[in-house]
């Protein structure tokens, strides 16, 4: 068993500076060897200025773009890396837990899988209880995503992956706002990567209840797709 | 025997339509179809009498009807095309964007 070196891709919207540093100084603390990678999509203030001592890389969008584009530029800036690495894609709210990562990794350090999908249902690890609209939602999402994709997840929109090169190279986002949740998990079929769902713990603080994700957003994604399969 | 053509000839009609939406596309035919439309209107302006006999032709009662159609597929051609164009001006941005990004990493 081969250890890959591990960078955390982190990207970031406006999100407060001392939630940032704190997300990253949990994932130094927890594990020195991980390399941090922060993609600052645009926010209007630059981070750079707040996270000067820390040890982190950092790549920031003039204009924000959308979490699929800080994604894949992530992605880009790691492909010229000539080495066999792994890319955890990981939240800077702080609703990650960090200690989620090992188990995420495993599969790909083991080369079981190309790509490891976080799932919050899979052994009920998420420690806060979501709320009755969120969850019902989730559902509907998993339903959406299942026949849009061809692939179905017991959790269809976690942020919370493990990538492999492999995985990386043939995985290009071209959707920049929420529809990349989507249009990553329909590449993982269409270029038959070899994906595994792992247990993950997300937590729920009142911070990131109250950003949470607009409901609208489903019909953002589902119009974005459906007219995308009318264009070539 | 003419609602069995008109059914054919417009189901004909729509399918190589859509095939071309989904698979054909180009700018170049893009544009041609674009002229075609215009100077289709164009025609039906000059000569309002000729909507009226290719809408008998084809089972619609008014020429003023087959314009009314052929306006809703034309507005809907636009749509795609508008929505293409600004996909492409957003590939662009993001391309800019990233490559700058890349360029000055953690400067």
């Amino acid at each position: 068993m081969f250890s890959y070196p591990v960078y955390i891709v982190v990207p970031s919207f406006n999100e407060q500076i001392e939630v940032v540093s704190h997300t990253i100084t949990e994932l130094l603390n927890f594990n020195p060897d991980y390399k941090i990678i922060l993609v600052d999509d645009g926010s209007d203030k630059d981070l750079r200025a707040g996270l000067r001592e820390l040890n982190v890389t950092v790549l920031r969008h003039k204009v924000n773009l959308g979490q699929g584009a800080a994604l894949q530029t992530a992605a880009d800036y790691l492909l010229r890396l000539e080495q066999e690495l792994i890319a955890v894609h990981f939240d800077a709210d702080g609703q990650h837990d960090v200690r989620s990562i090992p188990a995420l990794i495993e599969p790909l350090q083991s080369d079981k899988a190309d790509i490891a999908l976080g799932s919050r249902f899979l052994d009920g690890s998420t420690t806060l209880e979501l709320p009755v609209f969120r969850k019902n939602l989730l559902k509907v999402a998993r339903l959406i995503n299942g026949l849009l994709t061809g692939l179905w997840l017991t959790d269809a929109h976690n942020g919370f992956r493990a990538l492999n090169r492999k995985a990386l190279q043939k995985i290009r986002l071209t959707q920049n706002g929420f529809a990349h949740a989507t249009e990553l998990i329909s590449l993982v079929k269409k270029k038959r990567l070899r994906y595994c769902e792992v247990p993950v713990s997300i937590r729920y603080t009142s911070y990131s209840l109250q950003k949470g994700q607009r409901a609208t957003g489903a019909i953002d994604i589902l119009l974005d797709l459906f007219i995308k399969k009318l264009i070539r | 025997m003419i609602i069995i053509a008109k059914f054919i000839l417009l189901s004909l009609l729509l399918i190589a339509f859509l095939f071309y939406l989904l698979k054909v596309r180009s700018k170049r035919l893009d544009r041609l179809l674009f002229i075609v439309f215009f100077l289709t209107g164009f025609l039906f302006i000059i000569y309002p009498d000729v909507t009226n006999s290719i809408a008998h032709a084809i089972g619609i009662s008014r020429g003023a009807d087959l314009i009314f159609y052929l306006a809703i597929i034309f507005f809907f051609f636009v749509f795609i095309l508008l929505y293409s164009m600004n996909k492409e001006l957003e590939k662009k941005l993001t391309d800019l964007v990233r490559k700058d990004a890349i360029e000055n990493v953690n400067s």
